[in-house]
């Protein structure tokens, strides 16, 4: 760690609008919680900093999981019906056109560059918006888009999967 | 936000200060940290910059000295331990579980599973209710995953594996994630799959060069001439085991210097190159001793009696097997491997390379099945 205490105020007042901004924007959490969740992973990062090689990545990393973190915690679980356990799973229906579909997705994803994979991972399962791809990528809101579009390229190209009907 | 920032900049400042105040006692303890365990902490090591500082040192010896790592380790639980509220709860939380990782990480090199899980439960303990410590939690999923597989305990080191990869992805930690696919190689290295095996370990090579990480480029290169020595490509298994054994040197990482001697070793055992084989085997059996690593140490002895078996050697032979069952007994190992041990002597001057092949897959296997019986050969 070899900011000076005058480059500590700076990430913090820095970057602590965007951490909040992304855990009150994208995991809906109250600003109160955002605040203080933001604050935690700050405090967390001093202990990390050596390692860290691009900042603001890390430390939108460090939010997206402590915000999923802090709504698991929170969630309210229920007991389940007790009728529920001899009802059919609704899932199960399509279960063999969805199995179908999850392996050709497997199989797509698993033909592309970790770099792809890394891209669309962050923006079709984790939900980030293109800007935050881009943070999270450490490059900028044109690159990331155009990131994804070639990615998709790839993954139709490579995938070479047998056409449904 | 003004009084955020302001405990922010001054747990910063604190703690820069505490660290360069440790640097010089952990300089004197790292010498002989024995002298200092079962002491009551003195007063001015009560920081987490001293607890940290501890567990870098610990982090350093490992490769060069488990033994010393561990004690270092332990002392570094026993400074957190004593860290006051002063600390924000969540720097004390990552202070503790950092301790504890790396007495975990130094039980692992001594074989010392149990104990290895045992540390790591207390490790996720300190973190456990902590939402935005995924990082450091991730951390821990990957020692525990790396003990995991030592242990053959696969589905659950590649669950915890996973999830590290997507914590250290997201953090765009990339050293991280090489070592996750070094450990992903691994695993499927040891379930038999060559193929997915290589192709782990070469992304691993590539971000660990990209990536300036010489250790985790090192170990890779050693498992890729393991992988390729078992394959029967005895020229491409000492390249890469050539490359890691220059790193390591470079590294001063004894251990793993060893362990380099020892792939060497054993791919031109592999390829009946008895004769070169035998000094590389000796080398590696001699670090290892010194390093405490018994059970490498018996195993190496183990294929050192079959070279020199192979070579007609028989009295020395019967000398190194007796060296090793000596070794095994006074490190309390496991009772079991003395019994396969035992039969391998009684077979005296007539034991045949077969019935060594079998007992040193049966200590191979021992350890990662601690309760497996020995069968002697038909």
């Amino acid at each position: 760690m070899r900011d000076s205490p005058t480059d500590f105020t700076a990430i913090y007042e820095q970057h602590f609008d965007l951490l909040v901004g992304i855990a009150i924007g994208r995991f809906r959490i109250s600003e109160g919680d955002a605040e203080t969740l933001a604050h935690d992973v700050f405090l967390s990062f001093l202990t990390n900093a050596e390692r860290v090689i691009d900042r603001e990545r890390w430390l939108v990393g460090a939010i997206c999981n402590a915000s999923r973190n802090h709504l698991r915690r929170i969630t309210p679980t229920e007991p389940l019906d007790p009728q529920a356990a001899d009802a059919a799973d609704p899932r199960s229906e399509r279960v063999s056109e969805a199995l179908a579909d999850r392996l050709a997705a497997r199989q797509m994803y698993d033909c592309l560059t970790p770099r792809c994979q890394h891209a669309l991972r962050l923006r079709y399962i984790e939900s980030y918006t293109v800007p935050e791809v881009a943070a999270a990528l450490g490059t900028t809101k044109k690159y990331a888009q155009k990131l994804i579009s070639r990615c998709l390229e790839q993954a139709q190209r490579r995938s070479k999967l047998p056409e449904r009907t | 936000m003004m009084q955020r920032v302001a405990e922010f900049v001054s747990i910063a400042h604190r703690l820069i200060e505490e660290r360069s105040a440790a640097r010089p006692i952990v300089d004197k303890v790292r010498r002989n940290p024995f002298a200092f365990l079962n002491r009551d902490v003195p007063r001015e090591w009560r920081t987490a910059g001293m607890a940290e500082q501890l567990t870098v040192a610990a982090a350093e010896l490992l490769e060069q000295a488990p033994d010393k790592s561990a004690a270092l380790a332990e002392l570094a639980t026993n400074v957190a331990a004593t860290l006051d509220g002063t600390y924000p709860r969540i720097t004390r939380a990552q202070i503790i579980a950092s301790a504890w990782k790396e007495l975990a990480n130094a039980h692992r090199y001594r074989s010392d599973y149990d104990s290895a899980l045992r540390a790591l439960d207390r490790a996720d303990d300190a973190l456990r209710d902590e939402p935005s410590l995924s990082y450091d939690t991730a951390v821990l999923a990957l020692a525990r995953a790396t003990t995991l597989r030592e242990i053959d305990r696969i589905p659950e080191a590649l669950r915890l594996l996973h999830f590290a990869t997507d914590v250290f992805r997201s953090h765009g930690d990339e050293k991280r994630v090489a070592q996750c696919e070094l450990l992903a190689g691994m695993i499927h290295h040891r379930r038999g799959d060559a193929v997915q095996a290589r192709r782990a370990y070469q992304r691993a090579l590539e971000v660990a060069l990209a990536g300036g990480d010489p250790l985790v480029a090192g170990s890779v290169y050693i498992n890729l001439g393991v992988l390729d020595a078992e394959g029967g490509r005895t020229s491409d298994a000492l390249d890469s085991l050539h490359q890691a054994r220059a790193i390591f040197t470079e590294l001063e990482a004894a251990c793993e210097i060893a362990r380099a001697s020892w792939g060497i070793g054993l791919a031109l055992l592999g390829a009946a190159k008895h004769e070169p084989a035998i000094p590389l085997l000796r080398d590696a059996r001699e670090s290892f001793l010194a390093l405490s690593m018994v059970e490498e140490a018996g195993l190496a002895g183990i294929e050192l009696v079959e070279a020199h078996l192979a070579l007609e050697r028989r009295e020395i032979a019967r000398e190194i097997l007796g060296a090793v069952i000596d070794e095994f007994r006074d490190a309390s190992l496991n009772e079991r491997a003395l019994v396969a041990l035992a039969y391998l002597r009684e077979l005296g001057p007539e034991a045949r390379r077969e019935s060594v092949q079998h007992v040193h897959a049966y200590l191979l296997r021992l350890r990662r099945e601690p309760a497996l019986l020995f069968h002697p050969l038909e």
